[in-house]
């Protein structure tokens, strides 16, 4: 069965086709035109110009993944689309598209929840999982620690309660006069700072929670940053250096630590990781070290499989079509959707 | 030829089909504002309701604005992915066009729609009894005094040549219900208002659409955008992260 997925919940448009088979199955293609460049100039995503951009790029995107994947359109036989969560504007680009293609060639539609699909971005290289795992998905909106119990059942142990982890980083980063995206800034300007030489706290907003806060750390860093340039002067590179090597290691510190501790507390069979957060060199590392002593194995996707992109949506959307679920034509694009939640429209065919 | 004609640009979407013979069917968006999810279900039932599948569609219109940006692009996001699924015959409709031709024939008809932010989305046509509208005022979005001069300036350069040119303009739109006052006085008196009920719908989007398709008009699925219509295209306040607008 091809599956053709459609991703366009925030800034990048994406498309791709998974060939499943009984549970399992290979990515055809996965083509992903990021608009990273169209909101640098920003500091962060404007949703305007996000919708504007989905609709310029998402049929020749489409066009791309089938001639990549060799299959004809007329080949495909189900469409698999972002719903939720995400910027409505913006999802309703990849919904619409998603929804005329099924009508028009009378294929099944699955809609797919975001975070399902960067669950099952871990789980393409190892469909063999043993479950119950623990999921750590870190991205610019999400940062949350999810039981997955078996496919399509979640249950989610911790969130944060403020700022998501890509949104700190970029957000330190602003504060560091690192540039946007912040993810990757910080991580190179670590790389040639000291960790631990700005003092800096470990956001534990509740010792026993397995929840999150970042806010305090962004603030933390704006205070050691007016400390070290009282007049609002540029600080010096070394300094901004040693911060985001600081920020960088007190942020991935709370994510292993909490991780660690729910998959020995739940006693997982592995431990995945997920979201574009999970591209962060430091954090890949570390989590390594913490999962190793538990004797189960940790699965991070390529980076290409961590940020958003459609091929998750197609594998996660597989899953949900071969247990004979489908969606409504009535499928709308929901800025909320827990990953608990039911997807809207969508439930077992007789 | 058989053309499915989709208006997603205004707050009263609608959807038809029509052929030589006229209208086959129609539907109309009932309740608030539910594009997305109104607009698929509705051409499927509608097709089905005339006895048609996918299949017997044998061109697509799509309206292109300007209108509300969200509706836009869920209409020809839509209109886009079927020609292509399908390899269909693709043609955009100017919304204001689509609403000129629907007031019917006459020398000169404001098309008018409220843009929102005090401005109005409007062009003038001259509307033929037999084919297509034809602009004498091309579309703009800007406050009602505005376009009145504009127009005005029109009329008179139309005057003043070998033609005498047209008397009264007929005003339409949905503009009517916020801007009547201004964009009336600001005609001189020769603004007349028309009846409410003249919309830009889905079946005059279609007809027009058929007529270029009949023509060998296409617009590629890859290309096609919405006309957003605010000038300048696309104004710096449109773009600033505080203000990410979604008129
Ligand atoms: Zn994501």
């Amino acid at each position: 069965m091809n599956v053709l997925g459609i991703e366009t919940s925030c800034d990048e448009t994406s498309a791709a086709v998974f060939a499943a088979a009984g549970g399992s199955g290979r990515l055809l293609s996965n083509v992903v035109a990021s608009q990273v460049d169209l909101h640098a100039r920003y500091g962060g995503v404007v949703p305007e110009l996000a919708s504007r951009r989905h609709l310029e790029r998402l049929g020749p995107v489409i066009d791309q993944a089938l001639d990549d994947a060799r299959v004809a359109l007329a080949a495909i036989d189900a469409i698999a689309v972002t719903c939720g969560p995400g910027l409505v504007g913006a999802l309703a680009v990849g919904v619409a598209a998603a929804k005329a293609t099924a009508l028009a060639l009378g294929r099944p539609l699955i809609g797919v929840n975001h975070l399902e699909g960067h669950v099952y971005a871990s789980l393409l290289h190892h469909p063999d999982l043993a479950l119950p795992a623990l999921v750590l998905l870190v991205s610019g909106s999400h940062t949350d620690l999810i039981l997955m119990a078996g496919h399509g059942r979640y249950e989610v142990l911790g969130a944060t309660r403020d700022d998501a982890a890509g949104e700190a980083f970029d957000k330190a980063a602003r504060a560091l006069g690192l540039g946007y995206p912040g993810g990757p800034a910080i991580d190179r300007a670590a790389a040639r700072g000291r960790a631990g030489a700005v003092q800096l706290p470990r956001p534990f907003p509740d010792e026993h929670s397995l929840d999150f806060s970042f806010s305090g750390l962004k603030t933390a860093v704006l205070r050691a940053l007016a400390k070290h340039a009282p007049d609002g002067g540029a600080p010096d590179a070394a300094w901004v250096a040693d911060a985001a090597a600081s920020f960088q290691e007190a942020l991935v510190g709370v994510l292993v630590e909490k991780t660690v501790r729910a998959a020995r507390a739940r006693r997982t069979g592995a431990v995945l990781l997920g979201g574009g957060v999970a591209a962060n060199s430091l954090l890949r590392r570390r989590m390594a070290e913490a999962v190793q002593p538990l004797g189960i194995p940790l699965h991070v996707p390529p980076p290409i499989l961590c940020t958003d992109n459609a091929g998750m949506i197609a594998a996660a959307g597989a899953h949900r079509l071969e247990r004979r679920e489908r969606s409504s034509l009535r499928l709308g694009a929901y800025a909320e959707l827990d990953l608990t939640d039911p997807v809207p429209e969508t439930g077992i065919t007789a | 030829m058989r053309v499915l004609g989709v208006e997603t640009a205004t707050p009263l979407a609608s959807s038809a089909v029509v052929d030589a013979s006229g209208v086959l069917a129609e539907r109309v968006l009932r309740g608030p504002m539910r594009h997305l999810e109104w607009l698929a279900p509705a051409v499927d039932g509608m097709l089905r309701d005339a006895g048609l599948g996918p299949g017997d569609v044998e061109g697509i219109a799509v309206s292109v604005g300007p209108g509300g940006f969200t509706g836009l692009r869920i209409g020809i996001a839509t209109a886009a992915a079927w020609a292509r699924a399908r390899r269909t015959p693709l043609v955009g409709v100017g919304t204001l066009e689509a609403l000129a031709l629907a007031a019917g024939p006459r020398d000169a008809v404001l098309a008018a729609l409220d843009a929102h932010r005090g401005e109005v989305a409007a062009a003038l046509y001259r509307v033929p009894v037999a084919g297509e509208p034809e602009p004498l005022v091309p579309p703009t979005v800007a406050p009602p005094e505005a376009v009145a001069a504009e127009v005005l300036a029109a009329l008179r350069g139309a005057a003043g040549s070998a033609d005498p040119g047209p008397g009264r303009v007929l005003v339409v739109g949905d503009a009517l219900s916020r801007y009547a006052q201004p964009l009336l006085g600001a005609l001189d008196g020769r603004g007349v208002p028309g009846p409410p009920y003249v919309h830009p719908r889905a079946a005059v989007v279609a007809w027009l659409g058929r007529l270029r398709l009949i023509a060998g008009a296409r617009d590629d699925p890859g290309v096609l955008l919405p006309v957003y219509g605010r000038r300048p295209a696309l104004r710096e306040w449109q773009e600033s992260p505080a203000q990410p607008g979604n008129g």
